[in-house]
């Protein structure tokens, strides 16, 4: 299985270098190791977080494409979607197998022909459009919901931040 | 490590100290020794300077072996070194009456190879997901796994002749069982890793590699599990509750579980998946752009699903190990039990004439002939018929037939021969209307007669 992935997981390096892709960046954390890709995310334009670059490590399980990979944010970042450590809680990344919030349908959980194009896509769409019925971050969720005046300050505090990281 | 170094100096120093003071003091070999092994100081050095040197040597171990350690390695080893310890505590608890110095250095030993268990476990993962492994990694982590195997063997040896020694459950079966629990996991190390290199050998493309790694963790983890048992049991008689084996054999059990159940669902999938998935034809391969979407890789090849997608048997099976549904549409792979059951009798000679209809005789034969089996079929399967129609209700589809299948070979096989291909679709959906009624009727017949009490084979006939 692991060369499965590990061609696959070349295939697509090879072409998100040759055709990039807008909204994101990604190359390897370390050039030996196919499973792990870091990813930078441009805050998407016309959202509270344009602006901001938002850095993002993707590991793979050994048998992808049947297992999804984890994503967490090494970037601060500021969304109800977003555990407080920066994994990203999103349906499409959860195994199809166990539910484990309990509401989400099978069918927006993951499959094999999801890329990391497509993932980041959905990424994107999530800082876009944040989901709160499912937050993980609750406290990011009820300030959405109730306080968006905050919601925004501490999102654009984050955005700052990724700026001066850079 | 530096203050690793500095303690075990400190540690040498101390203990030199100790002993030249014990014979400066008393003068005499014996007088000396007897002074070291009864003054509560020097003792207490003494087993320090024991336990420096117990954890230099497996420093040394596992630098020769693994050479410096990776992040994962670290936090796994500390993780489970806790863990571990917590357990080994529980066990200390149980077998109190054996407690000794002896027993005590028998546990930092057991602790000390344990973690080395861990390490090998977490190497051979990484060198898996490595593209490019040296040379010395491989000949490292082969004698790495051999010295283990011999190590484990050892010791379970060792302590099995205790056993047979002491003739009674004492610590000596606890050590026996967590060797024995070592060597097996060695054992599937080993295996694993030739696995690995099998499948390097043919240069990725081993298709067995899965299934065999399913087996064998399948049975690694029965033979863990029917270990686990045995020891609670003699535990449970000689000794009382195991506290610090619950943990491990919960874990293991539901390990277990989860196997079987993933084994049963996979065997039932894909056991009879050459029959149960229809070839693609070379015309629906050309007919999209063949590339199989789970590995992104050309087919030459390909298994066809209800929903029309097509996919290369190898990825499919892999993925059905998981889940039943389509990849691409997330269609049932199996329609429910009932309606495939039904389903699958006309399925067959269906596509087949809707594949070569281009003779138009042949597919209004094949209509009639089918509606003759229809209706004998149901008159045999009355009730997993009407299993069916309430499925097939229930989908807001007419009846049985996987209407979605139809579409893409009718689409296809319009682009090849357009004007006979109508015809024959024609024909085609005019003896199915057909058979439907007939159906209908034999269904409402059916039912009229169950009132009545009588069997629905005498009214088919």
């Amino acid at each position: 299985m692991a060369s499965q992935a590990c061609l696959l997981l070349q295939k697509q390096l090879k072409d998100l270098c040759k055709h990039p892709v807008d909204g994101f960046s990604a190359g390897l954390v370390d050039e030996k190791n196919i499973f792990e890709w870091s990813v930078t995310i441009i805050g998407p334009p016309d959202t509270l977080y344009e602006g901001g670059f938002f850095n993002a490590i993707m590991s793979f399980p050994q048998n992808y494409p049947n297992s999804p990979p984890t994503v967490r944010f090494t970037s601060d970042i500021w969304h109800p979607n977003v555990y407080p450590d920066g994994r990203v809680c999103i349906s499409i990344l959860h195994p199809p197998g166990d539910d484990p919030s309990g509401y989400e349908l099978a069918s927006e959980r993951w499959t094999p022909v999801h890329t990391v194009e497509s993932i980041m896509l959905s990424i994107i769409s999530m800082l876009s459009g944040p989901n709160d019925e499912s937050p993980a971050n609750v406290e990011a969720a009820k300030e959405w919901r109730d306080k968006r005046d905050e919601f925004k300050k501490k999102v654009s505090r984050c955005v700052r931040k990724s700026q001066e990281m850079l | 490590m530096i203050r690793l170094s500095v303690y075990a100096g400190l540690s040498s120093l101390a203990t030199l100290a100790v002993i030249y003071h014990a014979f400066s003091s008393r003068g005499q070999f014996y007088p000396a020794t007897v002074y070291l092994s009864t003054s509560k100081i020097s003792l207490v050095l003494l087993l320090n300077m024991g336990l420096v040197l117990m954890f230099s040597l497996w420093n040394l171990v596992k630098l020769v072996f693994l050479g410096s350690l990776r992040e994962a390695e670290v936090e796994r080893l500390n993780e489970q070194a806790w863990r571990e310890i917590m357990e080994i505590l529980f066990a200390v608890t149980i077998f109190r009456q054996d407690f000794s110095v002896g027993f005590l250095s028998l546990v930092v030993t057991l602790l000390l190879i344990k973690g080395l268990h861990w390490m090998g476990q977490k190497r051979l993962e990484y060198i898996e997901t490595t593209p490019s492994v040296t040379l010395l990694s491989h000949v490292r982590i082969v004698s790495f796994m051999v010295f283990l195997l011999v190590l484990d063997g050892l010791l379970t040896y060792s302590s099995i002749r205790q056993l047979i020694q002491s003739r009674k459950a004492s610590m000596s079966v606890f050590f026996t069982f967590e060797y024995m629990i070592l060597a097996t996991t060695t054992i599937s190390l080993i295996v694993k890793y030739t696995f690995y290199v099998t499948d390097m050998l043919k240069e990725g493309r081993w298709e067995g590699k899965p299934v065999y790694t399913f087996y064998l963790e399948l049975v690694r983890d029965l033979l863990h599990l029917s270990m686990y048992l045995c020891f609670f049991l003699m535990i449970f008689m000689n000794y009382g509750l195991p506290l610090h084996l619950i943990r491990e054999l919960y874990e293991t059990f539901r390990n277990f579980k989860i196997r079987v159940t993933d084994y049963l669902r996979y065997r039932k999938l894909t056991s009879n998946m050459n029959d149960r998935f229809p070839d693609a034809t070379p015309d629906e391969l050309s007919a999209i752009d063949p590339t199989c979407i789970i590995c992104r890789e050309e087919m030459t090849s390909a298994k066809k699903l209800i929903c029309g997608h097509l996919f290369h048997v190898q990825c499919l099976r892999s993925w059905l190990e998981r889940q039943n549904t389509c990849p691409t549409c997330r269609a049932l792979v199996v329609p429910a039990e009932n309606a495939t059951s039904s389903a699958s009798g006309n399925r067959g000679p269906h596509q087949e004439s809707l594949q070569q209809g281009t003779g138009t005789s042949s597919s209004d034969g094949q209509g009639f002939s089918e509606a003759a089996a229809a209706s004998e079929n149901m008159s045999r399967h009355e009730a997993r018929f009407r299993a069916a129609a309430s499925a097939a209700s229930i989908y807001g589809r007419s009846v049985v037939y996987p209407s979605s299948a139809n579409p893409l070979v009718w689409s296809q096989g319009y682009s090849l021969l357009p004007q006979t291909e109508l015809e024959a679709q024609k024909r085609f959906l005019e003896s199915e209307i057909e058979v439907l009624q007939n159906q209908l009727r034999l269904l409402q017949n059916s039912a009229t007669v169950d009132t009545k009490g009588k069997s629905v084979a005498e009214t088919a006939d």
